[in-house]
């Protein structure tokens, strides 16, 4: 892959916690160049500093120092250094172009599975918006619905589902905005091998069908190895790089 | 590299309102707030309805038994010629009536003596200053009344049936639903003097008057020993028929005393008419008597002035709005009697005196009293050292009643700054629900950041949270207080049946019913309170909910 195909650069990332008096370097430096429409899986021991990575992608966290690059179709974003943004325009790039897949589902328990998966659309727009185009934004939930596999599961509360259930509306959540980039931590580190695999399945599924570049921490050397690049961490470095 | 906000971001995302209403459909707590702030809001609401009706009341009740202006002598019973003084006022601007009145303590004799205020008044011209017109029944709707309440006959033990525990209320609903009829005109001067009868005094006049017919339909037995000569007429507060105390047409015996020996004067007068003016003070301790009867009753003729005495005079005006300066010109008017009066008492001579006062011309100078003959002289320093009526006091309705109308006034806010605090205890319901919210949503807010809600988003999820449970509260105290009160009277009557207990005493509070008066300050200042503290409730924990860290609330156990 050329480096017209990255379309997320994060460059010399350094992320320090001060604890008691205390400096800790978490990250040292990373580079990383997320290419368009593969799926990259980051490994490494627990306490490495994968989640503060993911974090510091997602926008959910800024690096002490380093720049982030993304390739926006917002020409205003495109050349920017995201850690220099502002909090809306984070906030915005997170709901249109990111999507997040947690370890724990993270599914909203007053909401049913359609709406916590129209969750997306609804801070996306405006009342007005939203009431013009809902029945464009069910039809593309219940889609989602369908492709992770529990169209059936639509109008239940999250807590009847069973776990791979959730992650699997998890996922269809993520996918709501049709992000460019989807950003996975532990996604299966809560779920049996069998259910594991099916998520393995529909991720790989989903990346082909609809070229999403999915971003995944996790400790699953299957799911890893399933990955078109595989990162190493180690003491907040990547210490090998595999296609 | 400082990128500008994305313009595309919407003030009010749809989920804000959506999660907002979802919170508060899955949580017991949000109805529990919801209904503290509504009580608080019907408490409120209650208090300034009732006491804002009671100080209307209050006043309007003031306003029907008092004049607008009052004017008084230094002492009791110390004003004189009366017909001058109503002419010196009533050319004054702004005045439309006076009349005179004379009003001292007596005693009733009923089972026991019981004290009274006997008034005395002119019905034909006290018409047109106070609104007795209003308060006195007709002689066909008292006795349709009495006789419909049970309460027409002269005792209870001959087996004639009283007002039961109940009837009370019931009663004065009927007769409030008489007086306040609509279609209902007050009564003419001519009606009110025809129950005094044509002399007035009665004493003198053996003839078939109102109080005769009275007499002979309601007391036969009583007219041998009048012996052609009537009982002077009295109107009497309502209560005093209502609680057998009198009964119409009977004759009864009304002590007082006179004024300058204090010896008992007992005169018998004939129940002929009742009046309520709602005051329960007044409707149960006040007779009404011709001043004429009074005057001779009291001995108030004066041999000095050769003119009667009397209390004070009152007076109507045009415009209320203007009392004060009324007050003011009447009491300039009075400062200038003195020439007036002079000019009258000498004759002609003098009325050249008076004309440039009148003309607005300047008043004689020393000299040029010096110059006049030494009679003269000595007649115009003696009227300057003592003004005839410059010792007389003018007192507005307001002030003549001002200390009850100021505690009123201070009781209302007093009470209302209390009731505030159970607003206060309401806001605070709402801010632990909140809290308690946001404590239980931690992880949600942590999702809706991840997912891209914005801090000031999350702000509005709690805060429009906070706000639907203080608005839907308040609107539902309105409503629930607004019905409160409307149904008050009937539900209190209902509690008084049952229980034979009154939280309102018409004894303490003067008013035989609840009054209510619904004005938009106190629905401003009913419902200002709860969304101001609702609104400062909501926004501390939503503010909170929104500084917290999204990875940690992800995190959240």
């Amino acid at each position: 892959m050329n480096s017209e195909n990255v379309i997320y650069s994060a460059k010399k990332i350094h992320k320090q916690y001060r604890m008691n008096r205390v400096t800790i370097s978490v990250l040292k430096g990373l580079d990383l160049d997320i290419r368009r429409g593969e799926i990259l899986s980051i490994v490494g021991h627990s306490g490495v500093g994968k989640s503060t990575l993911l974090n510091i992608l997602g926008l959910l966290d800024a690096p002490t120092t380093g720049t982030l690059h993304y390739s926006s179709q917002d020409d205003s974003i495109r050349e920017a250094d995201l850690t220099g943004l502002d909090m809306v325009t984070r906030a915005r790039i997170r709901n249109r172009d990111f999507g997040f897949v947690f370890q724990f589902y993270h599914l909203l328990p007053d909401l049913s599975v359609m709406e916590n998966v129209l969750l997306p659309a609804m801070i996306l727009h405006s009342r007005t918006q939203y009431k013009a185009g809902e029945r464009e934004f069910r039809r593309r939930a219940e889609e989602l619905l369908e492709r992770v596999g529990i169209p059936a599961r639509r109008d239940f509360p999250p807590t009847q589902l069973s776990g791979g259930e959730r992650q699997r509306a998890a996922i269809a959540r993520a996918l709501m905005n049709s992000p460019q980039v989807v950003f996975c931590d532990e996604p299966t580190g809560n779920l049996d091998t069998v259910t594991g695999e099916k998520i393995h399945e529909l991720i790989l599924d989903l990346n082909r069908t609809l070229g999403v570049t999915f971003v995944m921490v996790t400790h699953d050397e299957g799911l890893a190895s399933l990955a078109h690049r595989k990162l190493t961490m180690r003491d907040g470095i990547f210490v090998s790089d595999g296609n | 590299m400082q990128a500008s906000t994305s313009p595309d971001v919407p003030s009010f995302p749809y989920f804000q309102f959506f999660l907002s209403l979802r919170y508060l459909k899955s949580r017991f707590s949000a109805l529990a707030a919801l209904l503290s702030v509504a009580f608080g809001v019907v408490v409120i609401l209650i208090v300034l309805s009732i006491m804002g009706g009671y100080m209307e009341q209050l006043r309007e009740s003031i306003r029907g038994q008092e004049s607008h202006l009052t004017i008084l002598g230094a002492r009791p019973f110390s004003v004189s010629r009366i017909t001058r003084l109503q002419r010196l006022v009533e050319n004054v601007d702004n005045v439309a009536a006076t009349a005179p009145f004379v009003e001292t303590l007596a005693m009733y004799r009923s089972s026991q003596f019981n004290p009274c205020r006997l008034k005395g008044i002119l019905p034909r011209q006290e018409v047109r200053v106070s609104g007795i017109g209003k308060y006195v029944l007709r002689p066909e709707e008292l006795e349709g009344l009495l006789r419909d309440l049970h309460v027409d006959q002269a005792v209870e033990s001959d087996g004639a049936p009283g007002l039961p525990r109940s009837g009370l209320p019931a009663a004065t609903r009927e007769i409030d639903k008489v007086l306040n009829s609509p279609t209902r005109a007050p009564l003419s001067a001519e009606e009110l003097e025809r129950f005094f009868g044509p002399t007035g005094t009665g004493t003198e006049a053996p003839r078939k008057d109102f109080r005769w017919e009275l007499l002979e339909r309601k007391n036969p037995t009583i007219v041998p020993d009048l012996q052609g000569s009537a009982p002077p007429a009295c109107l009497v507060g309502i209560h005093l028929l209502l609680d057998r105390e009198m009964f119409l047409g009977e004759v009864v015996t009304i002590i007082t005393l006179d004024p300058r020996t204090s010896q008992p004067i007992p005169k018998k007068f004939l129940v002929a008419g009742a009046f309520k003016t709602g005051d329960y003070n007044a409707d149960s301790r006040t007779i009404y008597a011709h001043v004429d009867t009074l005057k001779n009753m009291l001995g108030l003729f004066d041999a000095a002035t050769n003119s009667y005495k009397y209390e004070g005079l009152r007076v109507a005006l045009k415009h209320l709005d203007r009392v004060l300066e009324t007050r003011e010109n009447v009491q300039g008017a009075l400062g200038s009697t003195r020439w007036a009066l002079l000019g009258q008492a000498e004759g002609q001579t003098l009325v050249c005196l008076r004309a440039p006062l009148a003309c607005g011309g300047p008043l004689l100078s020393g000299a040029a009293i010096e110059a006049l003959s030494s009679s003269f002289a000595a007649a115009i320093k003696a009227a300057i050292v003592v003004p005839e009526h410059s010792d007389l006091t003018i007192m507005t309705w307001e002030q003549r009643q001002h200390i009850l109308l100021e505690a009123v006034r201070i009781e209302k806010f007093v009470i209302y700054f209390l009731v505030v605090l159970l607003i206060f205890f309401a806001a605070c319901m709402v801010l632990l629900m909140l809290t308690l919210t946001v404590i239980e949503k931690t992880r949600d807010i942590g999702v809706l950041l991840a997912l891209g809600a914005t801090p000031f988003g999350v702000v509005r999820v709690f805060l429009t949270n906070g706000m639907i449970l203080s608005v839907a509260g308040t609107i539902l105290g309105l409503v629930a207080g607004y019905l409160f009160c409307t149904f008050i009277n009937p539900i209190h009557d209902w509690i008084y049946a049952v229980t034979g207990r009154r939280f309102f005493p018409a004894e303490i509070y003067h008013m035989d019913r609840i009054p209510i008066a619904f004005q938009l300050s106190d629905v401003l200042l009913s419902i200002a309170p709860p969304l101001l503290l609702g609104f400062v409730a909501s926004l501390i924990p939503a503010i909170w909910a929104a500084r917290r860290d999204p990875i940690k609330a992800i995190h959240y156990e």
